[in-house]
C-alpha cells in the first residue's frame, strides 16, 4: 500500500477553535465580534486545583448517611463566609442545636454521602481584603522577637489550619491560619503576620485573531479565524502569540544565544535546523514567547524540562518559552516551504500552541498566522483524503541520513534487499540536490503532488 | 463450526496486518498476508480506511476477489469472497481500564488481574488503603479517561463503606468519553452484593453498571471469569462501537472483535494444554507489550477452615495449570519508544548495542521514532538500536508479568511450626525459569527480524531462560488472528499455529550459578547421529551448535558444583533439545547477564555475542555508523 502521512501546511484556510474556562464562569464575548488573541471571552474567579473538603459528619459526631440531613444548602449552591451550610438538631440533653458555618466564599460542588464530606470550591475577589493576624499577642511574646517564632516567611503560601507561628517550634501552642492564601506581611514592629487571599481568576483567551461564531453558556466561546496554518511535529509548553519574526539567515542555520535579545521578548521567533542548548537558555532569560525550529534535540529538552518526554504528552509544562520542531528531533534544517511560508509572514502576529499528543486523540503542536481581522476573507476548509504515492508525488524523508529531504519520487522499485537485510518495496527519490537515493513507502511523508 | 475460507484481521496501534486461511490443499493453513498502516488517528481516523488497504493487499496477492464498492464479499460465491470475517484490535489505545479495590494487595490486586486477563491496560489501580486523597482519585480519574472501570471490593455480607466510597469516587469524576460524545462509561462492579444497590445510587447517572459475581466473595477465594466475560462484552457493546470506523468493523464480523491480547492469549493456553508445556509468551507491539504464561504449577494451597477465628486454614498441595496475562500499556516500539527509554534509562538501552553511543543521538533517534511510528530501520545502526529498545521492552514487560503471576495475597494464615520453618507465605512467585519449557515471541520487531538469529537472541536476552528453554517466534505475526479463529475452530486454529505460525528457532540451554569468570558451568554431551560430541559452557560465552528444524538430539547435562542445569545444584541430567532455524544455543552469561563495565570492552563483548549467533551482517566495531 503506498497510503502515507502528510505534511500539514495549509494557506488561507478556516480554522475554528472552541475556547472553554474549566470552572463555570462568566461569558463576556458576543457572537460576531471581532477579537485580537489576547481577548477575554470569559472569566471565572473559581480557583483551579483540589476544592477544599468539610468534614461535616466528624463536626456533627454523626454517620455519614445523616449528613444530607443536615444540609442547608443545596449543590451548586454559591455561598459566603459565614452562610450556614448545615444545622444539626439535637435535644437538650444532647447539646441542643449545632450550626455549621461556612469558611469560605465559593461553590458547592458536592455532599458525599459515603463520607459526610461537603466539597466547596474557592471563588476569589479582587476586593478581598489583607487579613492580619496578631500573633504575638496570641503567642504572648514581644513582638521584635516574632520570626524566632515563625514557620512561615514572605511569600509562603498556607492552607487553612496550617502552622504561622508557635511557641516550642513543634506546633503545641501554635496560631493557625484562618484562611488560605500567601503571607504578604511579617511585622515585628505591630507583632502581626499579614495574609492575602489569592486572587487568581481563569480567563478563555481568543487565542487567534478572528470572529466570534458561537457562544457555549457558562463556559466559552467558539472563535474562528483564516489564515495560514503549519503543523508542527513535537513542541513543547502552552499556547503563546507574538509577532514572527526571523533570527537565523539559513534553514540549515541553528539559533543560539547570539540571535536572541531583548528585544524578542513576547515574540515568537524563528529559525532553521534548531537550537543550541544556550539558545533555550536565552529563550527564557529573555522572556521570548515561541521558539519555532525545524529539530529539536531530544537531551536538551530532557535538560530544560528534568524530566524524560516519555509517552509524548506534552503542552502542560511550566515554562514561559513554548518550542516547536517542525521536522523532528535532532538538528533538522527546516523544510524550505515552511521555512518560506514563516519569512512571508514575518511581522505578523503568529498564535502557537506546542501541544502534542502522539496517540489516541492526536495533537500536534501548531503555528497559526491569522489574517487580520478586518481582511477576513471567504475559505472553506479542505477534505482530508489520505494521500497515496505515485511517480512524481512529492515527498520528503522522515529517517537518517536524509532527515527533512524533501524530493520527489523518480520510480517505485519492487522489493529488495536493504542493508538490514530486510526485503521490501523502495521508491527512488530524486532529492532537490540531485541525487537520487532510496526510500521505504513508510519512511516518506507526502507533500501533495 | 468449519469455514472453507476464513480472513482474519489484528488491528494494530500502528500495523493492520490481514491473513487469508482456507482448506483449498484438503488441511487448513495460511494463504496470504498483507498489511497496511492501521488509520484509526488523526488524519484519516477511520479504521475501515487501513482494514480495506490490507485487504485489497490480500487481493492483489491472492488474485481473489474479496471487496465490492468497499464492502466485503461473505459469505464466498464461488472464487469470490470469503466464508467468515475475524477481527482482533488493539488500536487507539486497546481497552484502557481503571480498577478499584478496597485493599491494594487484595481486591484491588484481584480486579487488577480480573482486567488484564480480559486483555485490558490497567491505566491506574486505586484503593481505599492507597496514599492518595479522595479528591486526588478523581483528578487522577479525570486525567486518564478510561474506556471502563472494575470495581470491588469486600467480602459478601461484609461492610459497605469502603466500597461505595470508591462508587462515589468514579461518580464525582464524572470520566469524559475518550471516543465520541455520546459514549457512557461502563462500570463493571464486582464487589460485596450487598452494597450493589448504593452503588447503582451513586453511578447510575454518569455510567452504565453491569453487577457480577464479587472478584472475592471470601478472602480466600478468588472468581475472575465472570467480571472478564463481562469487561469482553462491555468492550464490544461500548468501547469498541464508540471508535472511528468500528461500527463498520463490528457490522464485517458479526459483532465480535477481540482485544489483541486476549486473543493471543487463546492460542498459547491451547498450546500450553495440547503439549503439557510450560509455556511462556510475549506479544510485542507499537504500543504496548503483553506476556502470557500458561505453566503447570505443583503448589500449596491455602484451604480456609470453618473451624473459628483462631484455626484459619491449612495448605494443601495443588497440581494444576495457571493462565496469566499482563499487559504493559506504554512499553512499545513506536508509540510508546519514549517510555521504554524513561523506564529502562539510556545506559540500560545502550548496554546491547555493539558500538559506543552517542546518548543525544540515540535519544534522537527514540524521539523520531515515537513523532512518526510508522518509519522502519533503513540502516544496520537503527535495526540495533531498534532491536535493543525491544530487548528492554521485553524485559521491563517480563518482570511485571512474573510480579503478577502471584497466588492470591493478603489471606490470613495460622502456621504450624512446619509452616513457619517452610517460610511459604502469600502471594509468592508461581513458578520460576528452571520450569520453563517453551517461550514464544511475537510481534513486527521478533517477527519481522530479518535474521531468525537476531529473534533468537532477542528472546534469550530479555527473558533470560534458565535450564533447557525451546525458544519458537511467531512466523509473521500471526497469533492474534489465530486467537480469534479458535473461538469457532479450535482444530483448524491449531493446524495454522503449528504448521505455519510457530517457526522453531532452537533450544537454549542456561546453566546457573556463581563460578569465576573464565571456569566451565558445566559440560554438555551431544549425542548426533554420526556420534557424541562434548561442549565446554564457560562462563561468560555464548556458544551456537547449528540443529536443524524437525532435528531431535539427546544431551547429557554435567554442571559443576553449585551450579544447576533444572534438576538442583550439581546435578547432572539427560534432556532432548530440539533443532530450528538458529540451533542449540549454550548460554554461559549467568543470569542476570554481566556486562563489561569498560564502553569498549562491552562493545566487543556484545560484538563477540552477536557474531556467535550470526545475527548480524557485520558488527565490527564503528562499521554501522
Amino acid at each position: 500500500m503506498t497510503f502515507v502521512s502528510e505534511l500539514q501546511i495549509k494557506e488561507d484556510t478556516v480554522i475554528r477553535r472552541q475556547r472553554l474556562l474549566i470552572f463555570p464562569g462568566k461569558v463576556t464575548a458576543e457572537v460576531g465580534q471581532r477579537v485580537q488573541p489576547d481577548a477575554i471571552l470569559a472569566k471565572t474567579e473559581l480557583l483551579p486545583g483540589m476544592p477544599v473538603a468539610i468534614d461535616l459528619a466528624s463536626f456533627f459526631g454523626v454517620s455519614p448517611d445523616q449528613v444530607v440531613g443536615t444540609m442547608r444548602k443545596r449543590v451548586g449552591d454559591h455561598v459566603q463566609v459565614g452562610d450556614v451550610l448545615a444545622v444539626m438538631e439535637n435535644g437538650l440533653l444532647e447539646g441542643g442545636r449545632k450550626i455549621y458555618s461556612s469558611p469560605y466564599k465559593g461553590l458547592i460542588e458536592h455532599i458525599s454521602h459515603s463520607r459526610g464530606l461537603l466539597l466547596v470550591r474557592e471563588e476569589s475577589s479582587i476586593d478581598e481584603p489583607v487579613l492580619e493576624v496578631n500573633v504575638a499577642k496570641a503567642l504572648n511574646i514581644s513582638p521584635r522577637f516574632l520570626r524566632t517564632f515563625c514557620h512561615v516567611h514572605e511569600g509562603d503560601e498556607v492552607a487553612l489550619g496550617s502552622i504561622l507561628a508557635s511557641i516550642d517550634g513543634v506546633g503545641g501552642e501554635a496560631v493557625r491560619s484562618p484562611l488560605r492564601g500567601t503571607v504578604s506581611n511579617i511585622d515585628t514592629r505591630t507583632g502581626t503576620i499579614s495574609l492575602l487571599k489569592p486572587y487568581s481568576p481563569s480567563y478563555a483567551k481568543a487565542f487567534l485573531a478572528g470572529k466570534v461564531t458561537e457562544i457555549i453558556p457558562d463556559r466559552g466561546a467558539v472563535v474562528e479565524a483564516t489564515g495560514t496554518y503549519v503543523e508542527g511535529v513535537f513542541g513543547v509548553g502552552g499556547e503563546q502569540f507574538g509577532t514572527l519574526t526571523q533570527v537565523t539567515k539559513q534553514q540549515d542555520e541553528e539559533i543560539d544565544a547570539l540571535h536572541i535579545s531583548e528585544e524578542h521578548q513576547g515574540q515568537v521567533i524563528f529559525g532553521g535546523a534548531g537550537i543550541t542548548r544556550g539558545g533555550m537558555e536565552a529563550a527564557l532569560e529573555n522572556k521570548v514567547a515561541g521558539v519555532v525550529v525545524g529539530g529539536l534535540r531530544s537531551m536538551d529538552l530532557v535538560m530544560l524540562l528534568g524530566k524524560e518526554i516519555s509517552i509524548g504528552i506534552t503542552g502542560h509544562e511550566a515554562i514561559i518559552t513554548t518550542f516547536i520542531a517542525t521536522e523532528g528531533f535532532g538538528s533538522v534544517p527546516m523544510l524550505d516551504l515552511t521555512y518560506r511560508i514563516l519569512q512571508k509572514h514575518a511581522g505578523r502576529t503568529a498564535s502557537i500552541n506546542g501541544r502534542t499528543q502522539i496517540r489516541a486523540g492526536v495533537q500536534r503542536p501548531e503555528i497559526i498566522i491569522a489574517h487580520p481581522v478586518e481582511q477576513l476573507p471567504d475559505a472553506s476548509a479542505k477534505s482530508a483524503n489520505p494521500p497515496r504515492l505515485a511517480v512524481g508525488s512529492k515527498v520528503r524523508a522522515i529517517v537518517d541520513p536524509y532527515f527533512g529531504q524533501a524530493g520527489h519520487i523518480v520510480a517505485m522499485i519492487p522489493p529488495k534487499q536493504l542493508p538490514t537485510e530486510v526485503v521490501m518495496p523502495v521508491l527512488h527519490v530524486k532529492l532537490l540536490d540531485g541525487r537520487i537515493v532510496e526510500l521505504l513507502t513508510n519512511n516518506v511523508e507526502s507533500m501533495g503532488r | 463450526m468449519r469455514y472453507q475460507s476464513v480472513l482474519a484481521v489484528d488491528v494494530g496501534s500502528t500495523t493492520t496486518k490481514a491473513l487469508l486461511m482456507d482448506n483449498s490443499s484438503g488441511e487448513f493453513r495460511l494463504r496470504y498476508r498483507a498489511e497496511a498502516p492501521t488509520t484509526v488517528e488523526r488524519p484519516v481516523e477511520n479504521v475501515m480506511i487501513g482494514v480495506q488497504n490490507a485487504i485489497e493487499g490480500l487481493e492483489q496477492l491472492s488474485g481473489r476477489q474479496f471487496l465490492q464498492d468497499s464492502q466485503l464479499i461473505t459469505p464466498a460465491k464461488g472464487d469470490i469472497g470469503v466464508d467468515s470475517f475475524m477481527a482482533t484490535s488493539s488500536a487507539g489505545g486497546g481497552l484502557q481500564m481503571v480498577v478499584g479495590g478496597i485493599w491494594q494487595t487484595m481486591t484491588a490486586d484481584s480486579a487488577k488481574k480480573a482486567a488484564l486477563g480480559a486483555g485490558a491496560i490497567v491505566m491506574d489501580v486505586f484503593s481505599a488503603d492507597d496514599d492518595r486523597n479522595p479528591l486526588e482519585k478523581i483528578q487522577r480519574i479525570q486525567e486518564l479517561r478510561p474506556d471502563m472501570i472494575l470495581l470491588s471490593g469486600g467480602v459478601d455480607g461484609g461492610n459497605t463503606t469502603h466500597v461505595t466510597s470508591l462508587a462515589e469516587v468514579v461518580a464525582l469524576a464524572k470520566p469524559q468519553p475518550r471516543l465520541g460524545k455520546s459514549y457512557t462509561l461502563p462500570v463493571v462492579y464486582a464487589g460485596n452484593s450487598k452494597a450493589r444497590g448504593i452503588v447503582d445510587s451513586f453511578l447510575e447517572e454518569v455510567s452504565i453498571v453491569k453487577h457480577v459475581a464479587n472478584l472475592r466473595p471470601t478472602l480466600e477465594t478468588e472468581v475472575l471469569d465472570p467480571a472478564r466475560e463481562q469487561i469482553h462484552d462491555l468492550f464490544m457493546e461500548h468501547v469498541m462501537a464508540h471508535a472511528p470506523g468500528y461500527p463498520e468493523l463490528l457490522e464485517w464480523c458479526g459483532n465480535v472483535i477481540l482485544p489483541t491480547p486476549g486473543s493471543v492469549g487463546r492460542i498459547i493456553d491451547m498450546m500450553g494444554e495440547k503439549f503439557d508445556v510450560n509455556v511462556v509468551a510475549a506479544d510485542i507491539g507499537g504500543a504496548t507489550t503483553d506476556i502470557f504464561s500458561s505453566v503447570y504449577l505443583s503448589y500449596r494451597r491455602f484451604v480456609p477452615s470453618e473451624k473459628g477465628l483462631w484455626d484459619r486454614g491449612y495448605f494443601e498441595q495443588v497440581n494444576e495449570r495457571k493462565f496469566h496475562r499482563s499487559v504493559s500499556a506504554n512499553l512499545g516500539m513506536s508509540y510508546s519508544i519514549g517510555n521504554i527509554l524513561a523506564e529502562s534509562g539510556i545506559s540500560n538501552i545502550s548496554r546491547w548495542l555493539p558500538f559506543e553511543v552517542d546518548e543525544g543521538r540515540l535519544r534522537d533517534w527514540c524521539g523520531n521514532k515515537m513523532i512518526r511510528p510508522t518509519t522502519l530501520p533503513q540502516s544496520l545502526w537503527s535495526l540495533l538500536i531498534e532491536q535493543a529498545f525491544a530487548r528492554e521492552a521485553l524485559r521491563l514487560a517480563f518482570h511485571r508479568h512474573m510480579d503478577l503471576a502471584r497466588g492470591l495475597r493478603g489471606i490470613s494464615i495460622k502456621r504450624s511450626i512446619g509452616d513457619i520453618l517452610n517460610q511459604e507465605s502469600s502471594g509468592q512467585r508461581l513458578f520460576s525459569m528452571l520450569e520453563v519449557d517453551a517461550i514464544v515471541g511475537s510481534g513486527g520487531v521478533l517477527s519481522h527480524a530479518p535474521r531468525r538469529s537476531q529473534a533468537m537472541s532477542m528472546i534469550i536476552d530479555s527473558f533470560q531462560p534458565q535450564g533447557i528453554t525451546e525458544i519458537y517466534v511467531d512466523s509473521i505475526f500471526m497469533m492474534p488472528q489465530l486467537g480469534v479463529l479458535s473461538t469457532v475452530d479450535s482444530e483448524a486454529a491449531l493446524d495454522v499455529f503449528l504448521k505455519d505460525c510457530l517457526v522453531p528457532l532452537g533450544t537454549c540451554i542456561a546453566p546457573v550459578g556463581s563460578p569465576r569468570l573464565g571456569s566451565t558451568l558445566a559440560t554438555a554431551e551431544i549425542m548426533f547421529s554420526e556420534g557424541k560430541k562434548l561442549f565446554r559452557i564457560q562462563t561468560g560465552e555464548l556458544t551456537l551448535v547449528p540443529l536443524s528444524p524437525g532435528q531431535r538430539v539427546e544431551i547429557n547435562l554435567r554442571p559443576v558444583s553449585g551450579v544447576d542445569v533444572g534438576e538442583g545444584p550439581g546435578k547432572a541430567m539427560s534432556a532432548v533439545a530440539i533443532g530450528g532455524q538458529v540451533g542449540i544455543v549454550f548460554d554461559g552469561r549467568n543470569r542476570p547477564i554481566n556486562f563489561p563495565r569498560n564502553e569498549r570492552e562491552r562493545a566487543a563483548q556484545l560484538s563477540s555475542w552477536y557474531n556467535t549467533l550470526n545475527a548480524y551482517p557485520e558488527t565490527k566495531e564503528g562499521t554501522m555508523q
